[in-house]
């Protein structure tokens, strides 16, 4: 017999674990406070959706064999459709058990989302009465069970069928989430009927949601040699004109990069400028942790000392620099301070390894901040009140500051282009080389010559001075900053990027970048799903969690990093090679 | 006897951990070409020796003369640029990085080209070369072991120090380190290597000096010290601290 054809025990995990997760997006308010938003109009509310995405994901997952060299392929049979059912029915069943007890209990002192609101919206019932109670749960019940062997069910299908099957609510989902980026496209093209065919306060409507997930199921059908047949062609071309295409093509995505700012409008570009202040300091950072090996906890620091520089010598308010300057010349004063306040706090903690330093970082980075903050230093950086009436960047015939997102966002690129030229440039120069030996083996690359000390303050000074900028920019953006402006949390979020992203790698970075400050938003800064608001850092938590579990090299991963992380499947796949077919149970199960 | 003078020197030298007194009145003379082992047992003060040379500790008193000039107190990468240069104990190459890397990291100091050097290593060991852009980690133990000499020679050594060069190997590969280092030393590069297989170190080398808790105890020729009655007591029967 061949195993794990159906395994109760795995089954009922999985259904536990479906539960737990359904029971707890409800408990934390997801369902109600997404109820008003609809994806797809009069059919699905993003409260729903994201109370009951997760089941059909676990319906399939609670089926899937982990593919071992030398083993088989275990037969796809119905068993798993029950599998993915009874997964749904107990998950649902536990979310049930929720709404009773939120429905016979008043547990909103402790629990403030539990509340009669979220009663009806699972029972899908206006009153709260016994026989209601009975047919919501039956629906809930229903509904999860459905999805859940619909999930089970995609193992039955081809792999380009599924491919299919999955591709096409995503593309649904991805098209209503999207609404604000896409109606302003369009709308700056003029069409703006088109946009209210298309939605109806930011859901999709029924007829385009169907059209979409049609060619979404048949695009993602297409054979993969299909999909490349681009790439061949631009493989085949002859050199020279290969040369030639990539310049237009340069020069189109340039072109095209430029002209977003106008085509995005105002609030696109905000968030874009906003990404691109975070990405500046990712990059930065990236050189810190990435390259030298080196955990800052404290980054922030850097990024506020860039800010107050700036902001002291351009503010009329700072009391004790009177002449105002233009924000340009405040520039080298901030790359100078970036410098010095690199050495400062790099020197005496660039003898402690690992931990320790990260330890040491995290403690300098609260001391920037609450000096700041401090009443001794109010004279100079304003205490907790910071400094106001930041006058933005003068361009001689206007001055740009945070209500012309559109002009930030280039200033924001200008600095993204020079850190992303800095880093590559480093990666691959001298310092670079010993970067990377002295993240690998600290005490043969000293043996080897190399100055550990000062290696270690030159990836210090050159993140700090990133930062550093980003924060002069990020001071004339605001037109105001604040202590609080610089918690620890932005340290965080940003070393967030850079794992996530891909350490080590600078269109890791990047990518993680976007997805995170782009599209879900900065601690305090809207991104694309302004919705998730309050549930942004939950969010980056799942995000950070499933990464380490499953991609711990990041979405565009550092090769040698990959290399490291993935050693022991290594190993184990060379050893399978040898020995053949290997089929173990302990192994199978895991 | 002192026809030539010395290449790596030590005269007199005394250091200390604390208030543990480790290395007691040293002399070490190395003569260019000359290939000198250090042999001792667990905490004899072989590896204080090395990092006496490499500036990782300074001398209570006495002097660390390299080509004549003193080193005492100097950090690790000046003395590393007065022409000292380590094949550390169990290789240690950087094995997520190319074996060029890890050739071009042991000519950090460097610089003029390297070009020379890599033919001369590829000269040496050919194999290396066919290694070239492959990472370190993926190699066999015996390239690995060409690789980390190699990387040591791209500094263009006065004097290549090896630690424990038959540490952790197989038999095969220990005898297979050994004709490594005979032939570079052969090749005209001076070699101090600290040990502790006393058989096999005296077997390729010119002189030998025996440490015994901070003291050089026994200093003379190998085919000497391979014939005294007492240094084989002492290597049939393990060295006592």
């Amino acid at each position: 017999m061949t195993r794990g054809v159906f395994d109760l025990r795995k089954v009922i995990r999985a259904g536990l674990i479906v539960a737990v997760v359904l029971s707890f997006t409800a408990a934390i308010g997801m369902v109600e406070e997404f109820d008003e938003r609809m994806i797809i109009d009069r059919l699905l509310s993003l409260g729903f959706l994201a109370l009951f995405w997760y089941v059909p994901v676990a319906g399939y997952k609670v089926g899937d064999e982990p593919v071992l060299e030398g083993m088989e392929a275990t037969e796809k049979t119905p068993s798993h459709v029950l599998a993915g059912l009874i997964v749904g029915l107990i998950g649902g069943a536990g979310l049930f058990v929720l709404v009773l007890i939120t429905n016979t209990l008043d547990l909103r002192d402790v629990f403030t989302r539990l509340s009669p609101k979220l009663v009806q919206l699972l029972t899908f019932s206006d009153s709260i009465t016994d026989p209601q109670l009975a047919l919501g749960a039956v629906a809930l019940i229903g509904i999860s069970g459905a999805l859940g062997a619909a999930g089970g069910a995609l193992h039955l299908v081809s792999a380009k069928l599924r491919r299919r099957i999955i591709a096409a609510p995503v593309a649904v989902i991805v098209f209503a989430l999207l609404e604000d980026v896409i109606g302003q496209i369009l709308r700056s093209f003029g069409l703006t009927s088109l946009v209210r065919q298309l939605y109806r306060d930011g859901a999709v409507r029924i007829i385009p949601a169907l059209v979409v997930g049609a060619i979404a199921f048949y695009l993602a059908g297409r054979e993969r040699g299909e999909r490349s047949r681009l790439r061949e062609l631009v493989q085949a071309a002859d050199p020279k004109v290969r040369t030639r295409n990539s310049l237009i093509a340069g020069a189109v995505i340039g072109a095209m990069v430029i002209a977003s700012p106008w085509v995005l409008g105002s609030l696109l570009s905000e968030i874009l400028a906003t990404t691109g202040i975070f990405l500046l300091m990712a990059l930065g950072l990236n050189i810190v942790v990435g390259f030298a090996g080196l955990l800052d906890l404290g980054y922030v620091a850097f990024f506020a000392v860039g800010a107050y520089a700036s902001a002291v010598l351009t503010s009329p308010l700072s009391p004790f620099f009177k002449p105002e300057w233009p924000w340009w010349y405040t520039l080298p004063v901030v790359v100078v301070v970036g410098v010095f306040a690199g050495i400062m706090v790099g020197t005496p903690v660039i003898r402690l390894r690992g931990d320790y330093l990260a330890i040491v970082t995290l403690g300098f980075g609260e001391i920037v901040r609450i000096t700041f903050l401090s009443d001794a230093a109010a004279p100079w950086f304003g205490g907790a009140g910071g400094i106001r009436q930041i006058p933005g960047i003068p361009l001689g015939f206007d001055t740009v500051s945070g209500s012309d997102p559109q002009y930030i966002f280039y200033f924001a690129l200008a600095l993204v282009l020079l850190s992303a030229w800095v880093s590559h440039a480093l990666l691959n120069s001298r310092v670079g080389r010993a970067w990377t030996a002295m993240r690998e083996d600290e005490s043969v690359a000293e043996v080897m010559g190399i100055d550990t000390v000062k290696s270690k303050l030159s990836a210090f000074v050159v993140g700090a001075v990133l930062a550093a900028l980003g924060g002069a920019l990020f001071s004339a953006k605001l037109g105001s900053i604040f202590p609080t402006s610089f918690e620890l949390l932005i340290s965080i979020v940003i070393l967030v990027i850079v794992i996530v992203g891909g350490m080590g790698n600078i269109v890791g970075v990047a990518v993680g970048a976007f997805v995170l400050i782009g599209v879900l938003g900065g601690p305090r800064q809207p991104g694309l799903l302004q919705e998730f608001g309050e549930f942004k850092l939950l969010i980056y938590g799942v995000i950070l969690v499933y990464m380490m579990l499953q991609r711990p090299e990041g979405l565009v991963p550092n090769v040698r990093r990959q290399h490291e992380l993935h050693q022991d499947e290594l190993t184990q796949d060379a050893w399978l090679d040898k020995s053949g077919e290997f089929v173990d149970e302990a192994t199978g199960e895991a | 006897m002192s026809e030539v003078a010395p290449v790596l020197e030590f005269r007199n030298v005394n250091t200390h951990y604390g208030l543990a007194h480790i290395l007691k009145d040293v002399n070490i003379a190395i003569r260019p070409g000359e290939m000198v082992c250090l042999l001792g047992g667990n905490a004899s003060g072989k590896t204080t020796t090395l990092k006496t040379i490499l500036g990782m500790v300074t001398p209570t008193s006495g002097e660390v003369l390299i080509d004549g000039v003193k080193t005492n107190g100097l950090p690790t990468a000046k003395v590393v640029e007065l022409g000292v240069s380590m094949v550390p104990e169990n290789r240690r190459l950087f094995k997520r990085m190319t074996v060029r890397e890890n050739l071009e990291i042991g000519g950090y100091l460097r610089k003029d080209s390297l070009d020379d050097d890599f033919d001369r290593i590829f000269d040496l060991f050919p194999r290396v070369k066919e290694r070239l852009s492959q990472s370190a980690g993926t190699l066999s133990g015996g390239e690995q072991q060409m690789v980390a000499v190699g990387r040591a020679l791209m500094a263009r050594p006065k004097v290549l120090l090896m630690d424990e060069p038959s540490m952790g190997l197989a038999p095969v590969l220990v005898a297979q380190n050994f004709e490594i280092i005979q032939q570079i030393n052969d090749a005209g590069t001076t070699v101090f290597m600290v040990e502790q297989n006393a058989n096999m170190a005296l077997s390729i080398a010119d002189h030998g000096y025996v440490l015994q808790t901070g003291q050089i105890v026994l200093a003379d020729t190998s085919a000497a010290l391979l014939a005294n009655p007492e240094m084989r007591q002492a290597y049939l029967g393990e060295v006592e601290d």
